[in-house]
């Protein structure tokens, strides 16, 4: 268990622009923050809430889907989940959030002429998409597999288009594109071509863990962001920790803080089977 | 009147600048967030628990959410006596601000074994003892919650270091009188109170506990009106003893209720989650209130509640 020491974070008044329902139960809400729109990479995460009416008492953890640097804005797509996205959701332009970040690690680039396969399930899109805009342009080829209950909850496709990637949409009822489970069309897209792959996957933890197994069988480089109960989101609580394997294929493994050494992690250091019964956020 | 309010006070043999601590568990070991909070500005830094083994602690899920509160079941991860030493004491002496190590066991022997480790080290200012935890039950019983036991791990802390002992009190009891008591004849210099209470909250919809845990430790503003009435029922009982206060410090005016209620110093736990620059506004806030009272000094207001 070494010692982390956080690089600077801010904490930070951010007025809301705009608030656009993007879905029947998800919002791209766009809040100006310079400091973390600046430093914010793809993978880190912001902990928020609104600055009134604030009733849980817990911060909540979030992506960003994409950051505006030279604006200082930072786009956040929010799912109601819960009392507090509840709150996030019904904000309008001039309402303030009151964030801190940027936080956790960012992934890893893949390796030169390395295709990247991006796995995303429901609000996982988010950061998927801020990866994808790093990756385009220094991939050969970027595809994105969007999954989602039915077609009008997939998120992020015009923007993923426009970024320059594949997008290859999936829904549980095969109202668009593939039918099923993201996961189903990986195993078949991992197979194709000759040139090596790197997966990215950001999702519910069912999909997260079912992604490591097929990669695990493929035998292919994967950075998997994982969901996981936050509170403080600094590393100071270790309410947020995970069993990792060392790097070393030594079998030693220690509970790691997602919010400080993740949640990017390398698929095959994450130790599902000793998580926990109920590993995923609420 | 001076310029500046005099924020100091004398916790038993320790001066500290100003009386607000962050409370174990919750800071983690504070280095975390040293490049975004000034350290040196706290009162004292009271660390996680460490055990003589690294602990890796509860699973999932360790911390939920529940109306003006969170329960929590980490379950004391810690790197251990011997990486703590090593990898974590030498930055915490420069952080310049007093470092009160926290030390828990399964046993009197693993009291006294971390304690003496860190006592050898130097560079903690006190030994807070950690015989409240809810979440670590390898005893079956919170060793606070028994006099004779208390008694028995103090004195075990006691003759194993020069530093001020400090037990950690646990108010999942009918009258924490006797377990002071049994302090004191252990060796206490002070006690702070509250750790969590025991407590739980289940998932109607899966019919399963919320927390890895099962039971875990509720913290937060909830929990400060009973904290307030115990840490003033001790200091009545105990004027010469200093007391600790903390449960739910989320501002300035929750921690005057303690030390108004007979506490020399208060700690923020819960809040830090918020915000770790918690601590720092509760601190301002003092001394904002120190100057509009046109008081000149925190310590006038030690047990200062009139009936």
């Amino acid at each position: 268990m070494s010692l982390v020491s956080l690089p600077p974070f801010a904490t930070t008044t951010a007025p809301v622009l705009e608030n656009r329902q993007v879905s029947p139960d998800a919002f791209l809400i766009t809040v100006r923050a310079p400091f973390i729109a600046r430093s914010i990479r793809a993978g880190q995460f912001i902990n928020a809430r609104t600055a009134k009416d604030w009733k849980p008492i817990l911060n909540r953890p979030m992506s960003a889907c994409r950051t505006h640097p030279n604006e200082g804005t930072l786009d956040l797509l929010v799912k109601e989940m819960g009392v507090g996205s509840r709150a996030m959701c019904v904000a309008r332009p001039g309402d303030e959030f009151i964030i801190s970040g940027p936080l956790g690690n960012r992934f890893a680039l893949p390796e030169p002429d390395t295709e990247a396969v991006l796995v995303a399930g429901g609000v996982g899109v988010a950061p998927l998409h801020m990866l994808a805009t790093e990756l385009v342009g220094n991939c050969p080829r970027v595809r994105v597999l969007v999954g989602a209950p039915t077609q009008a909850k997939l998120l992020c496709q015009e923007e993923l288009a426009q970024a320059g990637c594949e997008v290859l949409p999936v829904t549980e009822d095969g109202s668009a594109g593939y039918p099923g489970l993201p996961t189903l069309l990986l195993a078949e897209v991992l197979a194709e071509g000759e040139r090596p792959k790197m997966v990215y996957a950001c999702g519910p933890t069912p999909m997260l863990i079912t992604v490591c197994k097929i990669v695990e069988a493929t035998r292919v480089a994967c950075q998997v962001s994982v969901e996981v109960h936050m509170a403080c989101g600094v590393g100071i609580c270790y309410g947020c920790s995970l069993p990792i394997a060392a790097d070393d294929g030594s079998g030693y493994w220690e509970f790691k803080r997602a919010c400080v050494d993740g949640p990017v992690f390398w698929a095959h250091q994450l130790l599902w089977e000793k998580v926990g019964r109920r590993a995923g956020a609420a | 009147m001076p310029e500046q309010p005099d924020l100091s006070v004398q916790l038993g043999p320790l001066t500290l600048r100003n009386p607000v601590m962050v409370a174990s568990g919750t800071y983690g070991f504070g280095l975390e967030v040293r490049e975004t909070v000034d350290l040196s500005r706290l009162g004292a830094l009271v660390t996680k628990s460490i055990t003589p083994e690294p602990r890796q602690g509860h699973p999932q899920p360790r911390i939920v959410e529940t109306p003006s509160g969170i329960l929590n079941c980490i379950g004391l991860q810690n790197p251990g006596v011997e990486a703590f030493v090593r990898d974590y004491l030498p930055a915490l002496r420069e952080t310049g601000t007093p470092v009160i190590v926290s030390v828990a066991g399964r046993n009197e022997e693993e009291f006294a074994l971390v304690t003496r480790e860190v006592d050898k080290a130097g560079g903690a200012a006190a030994i807070e003892v950690n015989i409240s935890c809810p979440n670590v039950r390898e005893g079956g019983v919170e060793v606070s919650t028994r006099p004779h036991l208390t008694q028995r791990t103090v004195r075990a802390v006691r003759e194993a270091t020069s530093l001020p002992v400090i037990p950690k009190l646990s108010p999942n009891v009918t009258d924490l009188r006797p377990i002071v008591e049994a302090g004191l004849e252990g060796g206490a210099d002070a006690f702070s109170l509250v750790n969590t209470f025991l407590a739980m909250k289940i998932d109607v919809e899966a019919r399963r506990p919320h927390l890895g845990g099962v039971t875990g430790g509720l913290s937060g503003p909830a929990i400060r009106p009973i904290a307030v009435r115990m840490v003033w029922e001790l200091a009545r009982a105990f004027p010469e003893v200093p007391l600790i206060g903390m449960g739910g410090v989320a501002t300035a005016q929750d921690a005057l209720e303690f030390i108004i209620s007979g506490a020399t110093a208060v700690a923020v736990g819960t809040a830090n989650f918020l915000d770790p620059r918690t601590p720092l506004t509760v601190i301002d806030g003092i001394a904002e209130y120190l100057k509009r009272h046109k008081l000149d000094s925190v310590s006038e207001l030690i047990g200062s509640l009139r009936d």
